[in-house]
């Protein structure tokens, strides 16, 4: 699903949290309950920049290879990964936010977050139960390809079937915010499940400029519903204007919220966004 | 902006219809859209918009609409009233005559009239035709119906001013009948009236308008010239010349007359508006050569009248053979200086010594076979041609024909005469003086020669002691010899006319060559003569045959040219639509279909260029 090389960059890499809050594993991520439990969980091997303090020594003298011992705490992180698979994302967008997903439930899986996949349109349509560690790489990823757009967004009717988790986490939003009735609703619910929540709008290039010139009926890939309409290069041009305008009023929506907002376009190179730009966010560092 | 076709605005009511299939025509592709939310947000934002904006989305229509206006325009044949007239066959006559040279308008009326022409050949259109007609001394087609619009501007270009009378009449004659060929022609006559009667010309239904060229008329002008010899004194040579005023004001004109580059008299005078001023000028027994007239006036606006020129030839002396007689006859014929006189006695009579004279008095006996001699005989008795009957007494005088030659200044009241002879048969001669018993004197022209008989012995009358009898003796020499003399021989031709000259045998017609006032002209030689057409410009002529060097000069003399005032109407019988002045005439009605036409093809073109890009987009 994602290419060995970037996978590899991925391993360094820890998804960060804007708030400093339970679930989180020592030697990892700074926690108020530091150091509470050394249950040993798993190995990892070694990349630069790992707490030399964790390498496992004793492998080294048998393996001689580096490896970074991980310990379990009793208050872990579920990092839920929710896809908004309506048929608004049909296309470049859900394959874009899939493999986007998939990064960043590696990037968790390799620090003993346990990792929920849940793919939402006007119901819960797929749903993996979070899972810990590298071994779930491959179940994780395997529930991310399965997901399917269709369906109108009903984020709000979604989340009634989705379960709660044990403990705090971290909620990661793949959308493209494109709600009939907005997403404030959605997003008030998913941040009331406590735990922080980061929004990923993903926009493809075609949404902001549409290749389209002359006369259309647009249906409505949702709803079904049409609109005739005539387009220009004027129309184009204002089309582009309200589109930017829209999806910085989803900004300011979730900067509101309180929620975390990245916007993805789906003609960036995935290895330029997440260790470049997501790490230039502060979403994911080492 | 008028209309010729205003139903055909009719077509407008086609945009409704066009408007309506151009909606139910537009077949909008369906598009799968993520979501309308975005289009239902910019929608709203469009309401706010102009409605032009929203217009622009549908340029192919607005395209389309233009289109229609554009044909429904054309059908409806609008016009513009322009200063450049649009017809399908036009005829163009240009007046070439003198006066057209006149320079009230700049530089002639003549350029003048040529430039408006060219405008009107420049306004015409591709499928329009055009035919040149020049009207000057000579009528010429100078291009014939084209739509070769440059050859038909370049013929215009070509044609020339000439300096003699014109002949309107002729050159519209042959325009009107060149135009019956086309329907809807239209005959733009370029002209300052001509001053021709033009009332029996027929326009045969064509379409004529005048462009009177031209506005003034202050011109003083030559309009006849004459040598004749001096009615007191054969010797001498008068020169008349006449000039007019043809403008609205007196003026002063001074002539000047040149004898071979020589002046020899020069007159100023006060040309009145109302009649003609006649000048003489005495010109030497002896002179001979080019004279030359000038005239120079105050108001003048044409060139060509004031110039004229004559030839005098220098006089021969005549040869005259006095057979017999008394010293009386002799002394009086020695009076005329021109004579070569020869006096012998009749038995010395020998017929080559008759053939060499230019004149013979008989004072004896006429030898026979005299025909072809022009001669004298003094008395019945001496014979001659006319048959003497009998004798009759005391014959008194009833009247005499003052007006001949041989009797100019001859008294013969109280002339008394004893005896004369009865004239049985006057031979084809005229009896010059009448009495109550027949003719006493008679004239005329016998075999080629000139014969002056007198049926009375003049020693027999009083005549002899009368001052009548030298006067009657010069006065017949000088009729018997006036082919010889040619004193006044003058070789003049109205300009415009065809000189023309028999030839000798022996002449090379290819060594004939001639020179006018503006250079070399062309001469034709045919049938024995030589002929020279080209005769436009006044002034004098030189033309060469093989040695020989004849000089002749033309002159314009012509009242019509002269004045040039201007005729308001050409004074056509019918059809004819006169202009006042030149603007008025070259109105014409500009139609607008075809830039309109062409206009909707640039139109067409857009609207296939941008349904193709965005065919292709």
């Amino acid at each position: 699903m994602l290419p060995a090389d970037l996978l590899q960059k991925l391993s360094a890499l820890t998804l960060r949290s804007r708030k400093r809050g339970s679930g989180v594993r020592a030697g990892e991520r700074r926690s108020r309950r530091r150091g509470q439990s050394q249950e040993f969980a798993d190995h990892r091997p070694y990349v630069p920049g790992d707490d030399l303090r964790f390498l496992d020594w004793h492998l080294y003298g048998r393996l001689d290879a580096l490896w970074v011992k991980l310990f379990e705490e009793e208050d872990d992180r579920v990092v839920q990964v929710i896809l908004d698979c309506s048929a608004s994302m049909e296309g470049e967008k859900l394959e874009y936010a899939r493999q986007v997903g998939a990064a960043l439930a590696y990037v968790s899986l390799g620090r003993t977050d346990r990792v929920a996949i849940a793919g939402l349109s006007d119901a819960l349509d797929h749903y993996s139960p979070p899972r810990r560690g590298r071994g779930a790489t491959r179940a994780v990823f395997d529930t991310l390809q399965q997901i399917q757009a269709g369906g109108e967004t009903q984020l709000d009717k979604a989340l009634d079937a989705y379960p709660r988790h044990r403990g705090t986490g971290i909620g990661l939003l793949f959308t493209d915010f494109l709600y009939p009735e907005g997403p404030d609703k959605a997003l008030r619910r998913l941040m009331a499940r406590g735990g922080e929540l980061h929004a990923f709008h993903v926009i493809a290039p075609s949404e902001l400029r549409p290749d389209l010139d002359g006369d259309y009926v647009l249906v409505d890939a949702e709803t079904g519903a049409e609109m005739t309409v005539s387009v220009d290069e004027n129309v184009l041009e204002r089309y582009a204007s309200t589109v930017e305008a829209w999806a910085e009023e989803m900004r300011m929506t979730c900067q509101r919220l309180g929620v975390g907002y990245t916007r993805l376009h789906t003609s960036q190179p995935l290895e330029d966004l997440i260790l470049r730009d997501l790490r230039k966010q502060g979403v994911v560092g080492r | 902006m008028n209309f010729l076709a205003p139903l055909g605005l009719a077509l407008g009511a086609l945009a409704a219809p066009l408007a309506a299939l151009y909606f139910l025509r537009i077949r909008r592709r369906k598009v799968k859209v993520p979501s309308l939310l975005l289009w239902h947000a910019l929608k709203q934002s469009e309401k706010l918009a102009s409605p032009f904006e929203r217009f622009r989305r549908h340029l192919l229509l607005l395209l389309q609409l233009m289109l229609l206006a554009a044909i429904t325009l054309a059908f409806a044949r609008p016009y513009l009233e322009t200063d450049v007239a649009q017809f399908r066959s036009v005829v163009l006559v240009i007046d070439g005559s003198a006066s057209m040279g006149a320079t009230d308008l700049e530089p002639t009326r003549f350029e003048a009239a040529r430039d408006q022409a060219e405008d009107v050949i420049d306004s015409l259109g591709v499928v329009d035709e055009v035919m040149v007609v020049y009207a000057g001394a000579t009528t010429k087609v100078a291009a014939p119906f084209t739509r070769d619009l440059g050859a038909a501007r370049q013929a215009v270009r070509d044609l020339q001013l000439s300096e003699a009378e014109g002949n309107l009449a002729e050159g519209l004659q042959l325009a009107f009948s060149l135009a019956k060929s086309r329907p809807d022609v239209e005959v733009i006559v370029y002209s300052d009236g001509g001053g021709e009667d033009l009332s029996a010309v027929s326009t045969g239904g064509a379409s004529v308008k005048y462009v009177m060229t031209g506005g003034r008329s202050a011109n003083a002008g030559i309009i006849a010239l004459d040598l004749r010899r001096s009615p007191t004194s054969d010797l001498q040579q008068q020169l008349f010349v006449t000039v007019q005023n043809y403008g609205r004001q007196s003026t002063k004109g001074t002539v000047e007359v040149y004898l071979q580059s020589e002046m020899l008299g020069l007159r100023t005078e006060e040309l009145p508006t109302d009649s003609p001023v006649s000048m003489v000028f005495d010109l030497p027994a002896s002179a001979a050569g080019i004279v030359q007239v000038k005239l120079d006036a105050d108001r003048d606006l044409l060139e060509a009248d004031n110039e004229a020129w004559a030839l005098v030839d220098a006089a021969a002396l005549r040869k005259v053979l006095l057979v017999g007689g008394d010293r009386l006859t002799a002394r009086a014929l020695s009076a005329d200086p021109r004579l070569d006189l020869k006096r012998i006695r009749p038995g010395a009579v020998t017929r080559s010594l008759l053939d060499e004279q230019d004149a013979i008095v008989f004072d004896g006996p006429v030898p026979d076979n005299v025909d072809g001699l022009s001669y004298m005989v003094l008395s019945p008795e001496h014979g001659g041609p006319v048959v003497f009957g009998d004798e009759v007494r005391a014959p008194r005088v009833l009247g005499w024909r003052r007006t001949h030659p041989v009797m100019r200044f001859v008294e013969w009241e109280g002339v008394t005469i004893a005896r004369a002879r009865k004239v049985s048969e006057q031979a084809g001669l005229v009896p010059l003086v009448e009495a109550d018993t027949g003719p006493l004197v008679l004239a005329g022209e016998r075999g080629g020669g000139r014969v002056v008989q007198l049926a009375f012995d003049p020693l027999k009358s009083d005549l002899p002691l009368r001052v009548a009898w030298p006067v009657l003796i010069l006065n017949s020499v000088g009729w018997l010899t006036e082919d010889v003399a040619g004193s006044a021989t003058v070789q003049l031709v109205p300009t415009g006319a065809t000189w023309a000259r028999r030839l000798p045998v022996s002449a090379d017609p290819a060594t004939i060559t001639a020179t006018g006032p503006d250079g070399k002209v062309a001469v034709q030689t045919s049938d024995g003569f030589a002929r020279i057409g080209d005769t436009h410009a006044v002034g004098v002529y030189n033309v060469r045959l093989g040695d020989e060097r004849i000089v002749f000069a033309a002159n314009l003399l012509s009242q019509r040219e002269s004045n040039i005032s201007p005729r308001p109407t050409l004074g056509l019988s019918e059809g004819a639509t006169n202009a006042t002045a030149a603007a008025k005439v070259a109105q014409g009605r500009r139609e607008l279909w075809r830039p309109l036409l062409l206009f909707g093809l640039l139109v067409l073109m857009v609207e296939w260029f941008i349904w193709n890009r965005r065919k292709v987009a």
